[in-house]
């Protein structure tokens, strides 16, 4: 009854309905073959990239500490806002109101919303106000995680010399900078396994794994001496209403820098209200013209090659020295007759230095400007250093031997001043200046820095002699505010005319007024440099900038304990 | 026929042990296919793979329910049924439960049932009467499609309304598949063909949105990757990095991290194909493939016309349901809500998958009864 009943038409239409189907299937069939063995490469790399969202976390910054272990920049956590774009309900509406709340652009965040990706930051290390804010919006795909913030709990502290760190945690000036990769280390990119609400399972102790704290920094920097250098020359700068100021204080012995201070103050931790100029450690990127205290390099010249004797006496034309169609007049209109070189360097007599360069040769002067480091980069690390100026000789002309005599046409940084000047004060060796004692990790020293020597630039019997000369300076001469009670201050003022801006000759009211010395004299302890940067009014050295250098000394020296000498 | 006992010993040897066994084996790889999505589904684990085993226990009754009731029976209480499903379907209209924006949920006390899955069965049984009551020799011609076509049309609308338009689909292939069985004119299979490309822009009009936004999405998923393209990409990525072996079980990254939505339940198959690659799909394919012949068999020994037109429409709504879900997760068709038979969880479509499979088994042990 069955078969024979149905028509073979029947039969028919039921096999065609049988092969559409069969059709079908193979249609589907095909479309599967496709996309999972054609298109394998491609769907499994998608899978991957979603599964597998790579995530860089912040890895800690080491702490830095100054020579003694004291904390000046350190790492503490705070919260960064993050969403995962594919579990927003509504991207728009919450990127308009995430852009309110946290004050970041709408229009980047629905960009980002709406990439095919599962994880982007919003805004990093945010305050913990704002995490408050966003927390209570409780919005499904915003989610935090802690990052390291850099914090300067010394808030202005040598706030140039170590620098800060930009929002991505590098180092953006510095030693934040030049140490970069020491204080932050770089883990290879994390993998951590997302589900499709952009969580990773175990997400937490992921990340807190993946967290590798950098290496510790110790600087040379002492925090006491630092701060009493940042207060006198900030009360300086601000007494003379200065434009700004610079300091150094160095151990002459090791070349090991104990404070670096610029004026005005800087803190890293709100780095991004300065403009970017204002983040330079002048001490170490500018360079000027030293005026007087150049005369330190030319008389230490002069002695070691034996051209002259502290007593040896030069005529100094009377204050009026013609030289190649300039007339030279001496500071303050002084007319000197008949100066001792011990003299001349007390008094600060152009003339006198002129009749010193004269003898001692364009060829020897030029060769222990440079001898002293003068023109070169010390290779401090630290960023931005400048090499100075000076010029070839070859390309000297008529009058430059007289300009660099007394430290005009030349230009130095005060790092490189310091430096030479501290070879002058430990016995005649030019030491490689460093602001890094060691690199640490958990305590243990992983790099030490030791003292370098650059070279031998002058003899222990010379060195003696210029110590002499600036003792007679200080306590004779234009250096009498330095003179500190107990102590035998060797030190030279300098007031140089600054550049004109239009670049022909000097202005006539704007000055840099500057300080170099060390103390105590016989042994000294530190080398101290100080620079101020236009002070209105008084304009010399000896008075703007040697008081500072006075107080620097003087607390520093009881801070160090440096035992005083009686009857000085 | 009151006075004969239920089951003939012919009846009970002509059970179809393969349709049976294939039932079987398909719902217990959609148990394990579900166990794999459970562990990554909120956070919890869930627990919907032991409802889908009371569920697939159910279907199994309401089949046995089925076998006991000879379809002829079914088939004389066809506009019964009938009436009484385009009731339910107007009572969910009315007061239906409303599940993520679709009214298709009628509540009885703890259950929720979707009256539109158990409409196509009753579809079936009521076309199937009709055409055997109008007996025509030849060929059918348009005409004659004028009463069918209102008969399907009103469960359609309401379905459709609900909004399920994967179920009003399923019903307009059912009866271009039933009427292709019974015989059409081809002037008349042409037009059948036309009137549903013509019914397109109006039935475009009918859709939702949402519905239109998938549309649009099969056309160019990336145009909206993480809107309404996201359910294809996420469908195509869980299926394309299966590859040959698949990631194993429990092992699919896609579905294992909530990446693919309604894993569950319409996206099973990309689930499967992810954990058992391509290997894994076509020997689940050959498994629907085997059981799309074995009802085509039932077609084609029916006992009587209405038995081999009930078959017929049974493995019809069967094989849409496979080819277009297994399409739809590969990207080929819209995404509206067609589930994979016996591998989808959801208890309504699971059930009368088995009563369809049981009537299919019916209409098979049926085919040398003599009924008087």
């Amino acid at each position: 009854m069955y078969l024979g009943n149905i028509e073979k038409k029947t039969k028919i239409k039921i096999y065609l309905v049988l092969l559409f189907f069969v059709i079908g299937f193979g249609v589907v069939w095909e479309k599967i073959y496709n996309i999972q063995i054609l298109q394998h490469g491609k769907f499994l790399n998608l899978s991957n990239r979603q599964y597998y969202r790579t995530l860089s976390p912040m890895p800690v910054r080491g702490t830095i500490y100054d020579r003694a272990g004291r904390e000046l920049a350190v790492s503490v956590e705070a919260d960064s806002v993050y969403a995962n774009p594919l579990e927003l309900d509504d991207p728009y509406k919450t990127a308009n109101i995430i852009s309110q709340t946290l004050k970041v652009d709408s229009s980047r965040l629905i960009r980002e919303f709406n990439k095919e990706k599962g994880f982007i930051w919003i805004k990093r290390k945010i305050t913990p106000d704002e995490a408050e804010a966003v927390e209570s919006l409780n919005i499904k795909g915003i989610g935090f995680l802690k990052e390291g913030k850099r914090f300067y709990p010394k808030k202005e502290l040598a706030g140039r010399m170590i620098g800060f760190v930009g929002i991505d945690n590098h180092g953006l000036s510095g030693v934040e900078h030049s140490y970069d990769g020491q204080l932050m280390i770089n883990p290879d990119r994390l993998v951590i396994e997302k589900d499709a609400f952009g969580r990773s399972i175990n997400f937490a102790d992921d990340y807190e794994k993946s967290i590798e704290k950098g290496y510790d920094l110790k600087l040379t920097i002492d925090e006491v001496i630092q701060y009493i250098t940042e207060k006198e020359l900030g009360g300086q700068v601000s007494k003379y209403r200065a434009k700004g100021g610079t300091a150094i204080v160095m151990d002459p012995y090791t070349g090991e820098i104990l404070a670096m201070a610029d004026q005005p103050q800087f803190n890293p931790n709100s780095f991004s209200q300065y403009k970017e100029r204002e983040w330079r450690n002048r001490g170490v990127t500018d360079s000027f013209e030293p005026g007087s205290t150049f005369k330190l390099i030319l008389t230490a010249a002069a002695i070691e090659e034996k051209i002259a004797n502290q007593n040896d006496i030069f005529f100094c034309e009377n204050g009026e020295y013609e030289i190649g169609g300039t007339v030279i007049h001496e500071a303050n209109d002084h007319k000197y007759k008949l100066l001792t070189l011990k003299e001349i360097v007390g008094k600060s007599s152009n003339i006198g230095a002129i009749k010193i360069a004269q003898r001692l040769g364009a060829k020897n002067f030029y060769d222990y400007i440079l001898k002293f480091g003068i023109g070169s980069k010390t290779n401090i690390n630290l960023p931005g250093e400048s090499a100075g100026k000076v010029r070839d000789i070859k390309e000297w002309s008529g009058i430059s031997l007289a300009s660099i005599s007394f430290g005009q046409e030349v230009s130095v940084t005060p790092l490189q001043l310091i430096t030479a000047v501290s070879a002058i004060a430990n016995g005649g060796i030019l030491m490689k200046p460093y602001a890094i004692k060691a690199v640490e990790k958990d305590g243990m020293a992983a790099d030490e820095f030791k003292p370098e020597v650059v070279r031998r630039v002058i003899s222990e019997k010379t060195s003696r002699e210029l110590s002499e000369i600036l003792e007679y300076t200080v306590r004779y001469g234009t250096g009498q505010k330095a003179i500190l009670a107990g102590y035998d201050v060797a030190g030279k003022t300098g007031t140089a005319q600054k550049a004109s801006p239009d670049k022909k000759g000097y202005s006539e009211d704007k000055f840099i007024s500057s300080f170099i010395g060390y103390v105590p004299s016989r042994n000294p302890r530190i080398a101290i440099l100080v620079i101020i940067d236009e002070p209105e009014g008084v304009a010399w050295g000896g008075e703007v900038a040697a008081p500072v250098f006075r107080e620097i000394a003087r607390q520093s020296l009881r801070y160090l304990k440096v035992p005083a000498v009686n009857g000085s | 026929m009151n006075n004969k006992p239920i089951f003939k010993y012919q009846i009970i040897s002509n059970f179809d042990w393969v349709i049976f066994g294939l039932t079987i084996i398909i719902s217990i790889v959609g148990i394990f296919t579900i166990y794999s999505t459970g562990g990554g589904s909120g956070g919890e684990p869930s627990r919907i793979y032991i409802k889908q085993i009371y569920w697939i226990l159910y279907g199994l009754m309401a089949m046995l329910l089925i076998l006991f009731i000879d379809y002829h029976s079914l088939e004389k209480l066809a506009y019964i049924l009938y009436f009484m499903i385009i009731v339910v379907l107007i009572m969910v209209a009315v007061s239906g439960k409303t599940v993520s924006g679709a009214r298709r949920w009628l509540s009885f006390a703890q259950f929720a049932f979707q009256p539109s899955e158990l409409a196509k069965i009753v579809i079936i049984i009521t076309l199937a009467r009709y055409f055997d009551d109008k007996k025509i020799r030849g060929l059918y011609k348009i005409r004659d499609l004028i009463a069918p076509a209102i008969i399907i049309l009103i469960p359609a609308l309401l379905i459709a309304k609900q909004p399920d338009l994967g179920t009003a689909m399923v019903i307009f292939f059912i009866f271009i598949s039933m009427s292709f069985l019974i015989g059409i004119n081809s002037r008349s299979l042409f037009i059948l063909a036309g009137s549903a490309i013509v019914s397109l822009p109006f039935l475009w009009h009918f859709m939702k949105d949402y519905q239109k936004d998938r549309i649009l999405t099969l056309i160019n998923p990336q145009a909206d990757p993480l809107g309404r393209g996201y359910h294809i990409i996420q469908s195509k990525i869980a299926i394309g990095s299966g590859g040959y072996m698949g990631k194993g079980f429990m092992s699919g990254t896609q579905s294992q991290l909530n990446f693919l939505p309604e894993k569950h339940t319409d996206f099973i198959f990309s689930v499967f194909a992810e954990e058992m690659g391509f290997i894994g799909a076509l020997l689940l394919i050959m498994l629907y493939i085997i059981l799309i012949i074995k009802g085509i068999d039932v077609v084609y020994h029916a006992r009587d016309r209405s038995g081999s037109l009930m078959a017929g429409g049974v493995v019809s709504m069967l094989a849409f349901h496979m080819i277009f879900n297994i399409g739809m997760t590969t990207g080929m068709f819209p995404v509206v809500g067609i589930p994979l038979p016996l591998m989808s969880y959801g208890g309504s479509y699971l059930v009368t998958t088995f009563i369809s499979i049981g009537l299919l088994l019916n209409i098979k042990m049926r085919r040398f009864v003599d009924m008087g």
